[in-house]
């Protein structure tokens, strides 16, 4: 496919872009101060800052390309991702776990791990987390170097190096308060700059009936095809949708991933942090109207010979992921073009930016200042933040030319959430629940979980088991076979810590006081009205959760 | 006494200077594609060139003016119009506040 050819216009709405976030890096070096202001945005974010910061950490451009190929691919099972497959566990998280995580004043998610089990269970997340981090980091940046080089016709490495470099400047500068601006920016961005392709397609093909009647039957519904996976596009029953995505894939990701829950932290204050997750949620249910209808828009258009829309392919192979760009292409006109890009290169860069700074804040706090040096000044943790973003930086560009010499390995993404978020959130929820709960019993509950997850995958694809006995079906697509992964990892993680706990010593009542449920106060709410409690707000986000399931059915 | 302590703009101040900055240039844009002439395609490009300091060199071509699905509603105009506007809100209510209060 040739580059999209751009006019000098969509180049000045590039370059403003840049300037922008650059000028924000370094307007906010003079505010940030202290660690506390590097690593948590010095805790004064109101929830509706949070809140888009917690959606946007999330919203990379990975995401979007991803999940609108994904519709192209699977049809409207997509969805699932964004409405069961995250919403009850944004509302768990703000409701119950919150006040854990926040009363305890930690600094990041393993901080907690050490103050409810111990040492080794904290060092154990930190280095899976930081693993982690940079590999989703380096894939990150391979992908918005992919997408210059092919749409814009950009050299590789000129791609690769000119969004790191910017990402590792304004990072830097003001950690995790400049990266809260841009990602809140590039909430914007993305609305503006896509949310017309969706209206556009709208336009073009009709109505929303139109799209749903050119598609395949078994893409256009929601659960109602769920009971036979051979009538769905994902392949997948209810029972791995429920279990895999609903419950253990998305609590796993929204109430354990230091990257998203970061950004709560960042709040002034517990009821600030509970509303977090939750304003968030109602904008997350909003994303499907930009992300699978255009993948729908992009679908019904490909099965019109007239329409002149078809996807790109590599080798023969159709590249899914070309779906977004290729409407960009099709329906912006200069100007908007340059937006289009703009919002897809901000997804990139505030994703980088996400996973730089929670990356940061775990190596100093949970490796290097818990391990290495733990006589270390504030002003030292603060000089080893900034030192962190940099090598970090440097190990995702490393990261990314390794992704370049293997081109599946964006497919290993939801596999490696599935070996390490999936046994954690197992950990967590014994831990702020039950108080017998031991040290011993977390630790090696998490590296048997984490094992068998890892275990699974390669026994599926070296055809030492077979993908039947994890998925429960004859027939099944890589998705569910992640679904199901996840839940199993997540059961194992589970029984093998609670039966490791019956035979090891538990922590003291005092020790825990704060950390588990019936030793912490509940959250002091009473002169708070009604309409302006965190649960009310949860409620009216379950019924439209509800609504919209039923509506799509 | 004066305080020394520097207050931060709020993001909404950012969030409306972005809209309102990259509104104005797609609106104007429009009208000038509209009424006075197509824009011709630029594309800049970075081929590999070892024997250049940078490793690249920069290389900027001209093209035709591309042609998009319903350009005739002319949706740069009236969304580069739509974005002037609530930029012009963010900014203008982000203006006179501080990070502290108007969060």
């Amino acid at each position: 496919m040739p580059a999209i050819g751009l006019t000098i216009v969509d180049w000045v709405i590039i370059l403003i872009y840049f300037a922008f976030v650059l000028g924000i890096g370094i307007y906010l070096k003079r505010f940030t101060r202290s660690e506390e202001d590097f690593f948590l945005a010095g805790r004064k974010n109101s929830s509706w800052v949070a809140g888009l910061a917690f959606l946007s950490a999330n919203l990379g451009a990975l995401e979007l390309m991803g999940m609108a190929g994904n519709t192209f691919k699977y049809g409207m099972y997509v969805a699932h991702f964004y409405w069961i497959g995250a919403i009850p566990a944004m509302l768990f998280l703000g409701i119950y776990m919150m006040p854990f995580y926040y009363s305890s004043r930690i600094k990041s998610i393993p901080g907690y791990l050490k103050l409810r089990f111990d040492e080794k269970t904290r060092v154990l997340n930190g280095f899976s987390f930081a693993a982690m981090t940079l590999l989703v980091s380096g894939i990150n940046l391979y992908a918005m170097a992919l997408v210059l080089h092919t749409f814009l016709g950009w050299n590789w490495d000129v791609s690769l190096w000119a969004s790191a470099l910017t990402v590792a400047v304004y990072v830097t500068l003001s950690g995790l308060m400049s990266a809260i601006f841009t990602e809140i920016i590039q909430f914007f961005l993305i609305w503006f700059g896509l949310f017309l392709v969706s209206v556009l397609g709208l336009v073009e093909i009709g109505s929303w009936d139109e799209i749903l009647r050119r598609v395949p039957e078994g893409f256009a519904k929601l659960w109602s095809n769920s009971g036979d996976p051979t009538q769905n596009g994902m392949l997948i029953t209810w029972g791995g949708i429920v279990l895999g995505l609903g419950f253990v894939l998305s609590f796993g990701y929204w109430t354990t991933d230091f990257l998203v829950v970061q950004r709560a932290f960042s709040a002034r204050n517990l009821r600030s942090a509970r509303m977090t997750p939750i304003l968030a949620s109602f904008f997350k249910m909003a994303v499907p109207f930009l992300v699978i209808l255009c993948g729908l828009i992009a679908l019904a258009l490909s099965r019109d010979p007239h329409s002149g829309f078809h996807l790109m392919s590599d080798a023969g192979k159709v590249n899914y992921d070309s779906a977004l760009p290729m409407l960009i292409g099709r329906y912006l006109p200069p100007g908007l073009v340059g937006l289009g890009i703009t919002a897809l290169l901000a997804g990139f860069m505030a994703g980088q930016a996400g996973n730089i700074s929670a990356f940061n804040t775990v190596w100093t706090y949970d490796i290097y200042h818990s391990v290495i040096n733990k006589k270390a000044s504030p002003q030292h943790l603060l000089w080893m933040g900034r030192a962190a973003t940099i090598v970090g930086i440097l190990l995702s560009v490393g990261t990314a030319y390794w992704a370049k010499s293997m081109p599946t390995i964006m497919d290993y993404m939801q596999t490696i959430f599935s070996w390490v978020n999936a046994p954690l959130f197992a950990t967590m929820l014994l831990g702020m629940y039950v108080k017998w709960v031991t040290p011993d019993g977390a630790f090696w509950g998490l590296i048997v979980g984490m094992s068998s997850s890892i275990t699974m995958y390669l026994g599926v694809k070296f055809h030492w088991i077979s993908t039947r006995l994890i998925t429960l079906s004859d027939v099944s697509s890589d998705m569910a076979a992640n679904f199901w992964r996840a839940w199993w990892a997540w059961l194992i993680c589970f029984l093998v810590t609670i039966l490791i706990s019956l035979f090891t010593k538990r922590k003291t009542d005092e020790e825990l006081t704060g950390l588990v449920k019936g030793l912490t106060p509940k959250p002091a709410e009473a002169g708070i009205r009604w309409y302006r409690r965190p649960a009310f707000y949860a409620v009216i986000s379950l019924i439209v959760l509800i609504i919209l399931n039923l509506y799509f059915w | 006494m004066v305080d020394a302590t520097p207050k931060m703009k709020p993001i909404w101040f950012f969030v409306g200077l972005i809209l309102l900055s990259m509104g104005l240039v797609i609106l104007l844009a429009g009208l000038y594609i509209l009424y006075v002439h197509p824009l011709n395609s630029v594309m800049i490009l970075f081929p590999r060139n070892p024997e250049s300091w940078l490793g690249f060199n920069i290389v900027v071509k001209m093209g035709p003016p591309r042609s998009t699905v319903l350009a005739s509603l002319h949706p740069d105009i009236w969304w580069g119009g739509f974005m002037v506007l609530a930029g012009a809100i963010f900014f203008l209510a982000g203006r006179k506040s501080t990070a502290d209060k108007a969060d």
